[in-house]
């Protein structure tokens, strides 16, 4: 019934995996194991698992493999379930649990989550967030249905699930973006931190829209990273997945 | 007036197009276009709208060029502005803004289907009315047979 997928990278002991296979041997919600490498990837090992017939497949890992594992179980019946290993925290509080053992737990009641992810124009599904692999700040603009928005940006994140954001839809991603005076020549910039104004943060320079879909361009690709791997670059499209994910989750989830 | 916004538009970000939303918007950046609202619109000190915008409740703080629409309460703030014409059932302009344009004040306009229902209420009562008078009738004719 239970198709494990491990990510043996995000174990910190090799007999880490050991002592999770017996825990779920313990649980009474033993499978098959297996484990990505050079030769199968998550999602080929996903859809072996869902060729095979199991009615749940689990990620074991970090976020990367759960939004791979997510790329080949949206739309699906069948449901996914997550063994956090080395995952961030929004995954945690998403999931509603904060460590592998608890997550197993969940697995075992079965409470399923219907939910909308974020997708790229691309293909690749998010379930948490994504954000700019920006070191300075770029000239962005943002393509809405009706309207478009330019700003020099510092940060941006495209969130389908954040514990620090309201999220008002479930069909709506929260883009919040913190944007800055356009840069300055170097040579501005060097009088500027000698002889300038200190630079506040400021709260009035952050941007909150809510929207289904959307276009991000820049003049240069900038990545668009998952945690820290790059999974899309712009110019791209980001949008509300139009299927489903069906997700075992704690009744803690966030 | 709300401060939570569905919508925030912060400083440094320019906008073309229209912004509509159910819920609150704040700006506090640059818009050219519409600006659209079932609820509050919050122009912050530092945005400029170049557009109507239309709203149930509207606070200006910063400078609005076009025509304002507050199907409620307009306040338009000591650092607000507004050039165009603007359109309200409470208006409030507190020392130091700025209004170049005309003002109207005015009952909300009610919507086809409200005038409709209120015609048929009307009709119902005036019919209610009849039947009770045509009763009345009735019985004093009956009592005088």
């Amino acid at each position: 019934m239970y198709y494990y997928i491990f990510d043996i990278k995000k174990c910190k002991k090799k007999s880490q995996v050991e002592a999770i296979k017996d825990y779920l041997v313990g649980l009474g919600i033993s499978g098959e194991f297996t484990f990505i490498s050079s030769a199968q990837n998550a999602e080929e090992l996903t859809e072996l698992g869902l060729k095979r017939g199991y009615s749940t497949i689990v990620a074991v890992g970090a976020d990367d493999l759960i939004n791979s594992v997510a790329n080949k179980m949206i739309g699906r019946a069948e449901a996914m379930g997550i063994i956090p290993l080395q995952a961030s925290n929004s995954m945690l509080t998403l999931l509603g649990s904060s460590d592998w053992k608890e997550a197993a737990e969940t697995l075992r009641f079965r409470r399923i989550r219907e939910m909308n992810i974020g997708k790229t124009g691309s293909g690749e599904h998010f379930l948490t967030s994504l954000n700019l692999g920006i070191k300075s700040p770029m000239e962005i603009t943002l393509e809405f249905k009706d309207f478009i928005a330019q700003a020099w940006v510092k940060d941006l994140i495209i969130s389908n699930y954040h514990p620090e954001i309201e999220k008002l839809s479930p069909e709506f991603l929260d883009v919040v973006v913190e944007s800055t005076k356009k840069e300055d020549s170097s040579i501005f910039k060097v009088f500027k931190s000698f002889f300038g104004p200190e630079i506040k943060t400021n709260e009035n320079n952050m941007s909150l829209i809510r929207a289904r879909s959307f276009r991000i361009f820049s003049k240069k690709p900038i990545p668009l990273m998952s945690e820290n791997k790059i999974i899309a670059k712009t110019p791209q499209l980001v949008e509300t997945s139009d299927e489903i994910l069906r997700l075992i989750v704690s009744k803690s989830s966030g | 007036m709300e401060t939570q916004a569905d919508t925030i538009i912060g400083t440094d970000v320019h906008v073309k197009g229209n912004l509509e939303n159910k819920g609150s918007i704040q700006i506090n950046g640059t818009v050219e276009g519409e600006v659209k609202s079932d609820e509050n619109v919050t122009i912050g000190e530092t945005a400029v709208v170049t557009g109507p915008i239309v709203a149930l409740n509207v606070l200006i703080s910063g400078k609005a060029n076009g025509t304002v629409v507050a199907k409620d309460k307009l306040e338009i703030d000591p650092t607000g502005s507004i050039d165009g014409e603007i359109k309200a059932k409470t208006l409030i302009v507190r020392e130091g803004a700025t209004f170049n344009g005309s003002c109207s004040m005015e009952e909300e306009k009610k919507t086809l289907t409200e005038i409709k229902t209120d015609s048929l209420k009307k009709e119902n009562v005036k019919d209610d009315n009849e039947k009770k008078e045509e009763k009345k009738g009735s019985f004093w004719d009956k009592a005088k047979k």
